[in-house]
């Protein structure tokens, strides 16, 4: 895990903000992996939220809230995210939740 | 007295790169524009219509994104940080791009940080497709679209800014379009 406690607790608590406290939260990919240097903060919601232009909207302010922050400026963040309004499970979500960390 | 107040911009070429900057962004805004009023006959997209783009539709949205990203960098890579030199305001070694960014507001280089913030994550995320949410899809151009004219804005106010602190070389017909 190359994230330190204060990232995890700064995501977690801007997802809760920013989708709502009925949503989830994993972290996924190379971040979880310690041999690894650099790279994309992986991040996986699922939400409730049916509002597609809510859905837009939060996922914008969810990045800028981070990138406000010194924990996360200049960091890439690749958020993926899972809502009703997804017709189908892609692989990628089946990935994130199988391989991933909930926080 | 300080360049915000009516100073003189330092002289080492800064000056230069600047207008360049400023008169690239004209170029983007000038097609941005022009592109906007073209798409208004789309908008709103909703989940039907974001499915049935054709490829005239998709080159002209390719083209807005295309600008959008390019105004978007050219402001924030060059322009902004081109204007927080010329206007001499003093910053600590440490000082992070969130308080620049806040100065820049102050000075009215930047219409709104807080926009600012939004349009940097619209930027970082054009390349994004909800191929599997047609809902998402359409709110996603939805809110591309609408934020264009914010992005307008932004260079017209670093552009009003430079003329403000006596930028050389900006005249009348380098100004943004409306």
């Amino acid at each position: 895990m190359r994230l330190s406690p204060a990232q995890l607790d700064l995501l977690r608590r801007t997802a809760l903000r920013r989708f709502g406290a009925n949503s989830a939260l994993w972290l996924f990919g190379s971040r979880l992996r310690d041999d690894l240097r650099g790279g994309d903060i992986d991040v996986y919601i699922e939400t409730p939220e049916c509002n597609a232009d809510q859905l837009i909207d939060s996922r914008l302010r969810f990045l800028a809230d981070l990138h406000d922050t010194p924990e996360f400026e200049g960091e890439r963040i690749d958020v993926v995210i899972k809502s009703p309004l997804h017709q189908e499970e892609l692989a990628v979500h089946r990935v994130a939740r199988a391989q991933g960390v909930r926080l | 007295m300080s360049a915000a107040q009516g100073g003189a911009l330092p002289a080492d070429g800064a000056a230069a790169k600047l207008s360049a900057a400023l008169a690239e962004c004209q170029l983007h805004s000038s097609v941005l524009t022009a592109a906007l009023q073209e798409v208004q006959c789309l908008l709103p997209f909703d989940a039907a219509s974001a499915q049935a783009i054709d490829a005239g539709q998709r080159r002209l949205l390719d083209q807005i994104a295309y600008r959008f990203g390019k105004l978007q960098d050219s402001l924030g890579e060059k322009v902004l940080p081109g204007l927080l030199v010329a206007a001499q305001e003093p910053f600590a070694p440490e000082a992070t791009f969130i308080e620049k960014l806040q100065r820049l507001e102050r000075l009215g280089a930047v219409a709104s940080a807080a926009d600012w913030k939004l349009l940097r994550e619209l930027r970082n995320a054009l390349a994004h497709d909800y191929p599997d949410a047609p809902a998402l899809q359409a709110a996603w151009l939805n809110r591309l679209m609408t934020s264009v004219p914010v992005l307008l804005n932004m260079a017209r106010s670093a552009h009003e800014f430079a003329r403000r602190i006596g930028l050389n070389g900006l005249n009348e017909q380098d100004r943004p379009v409306a």
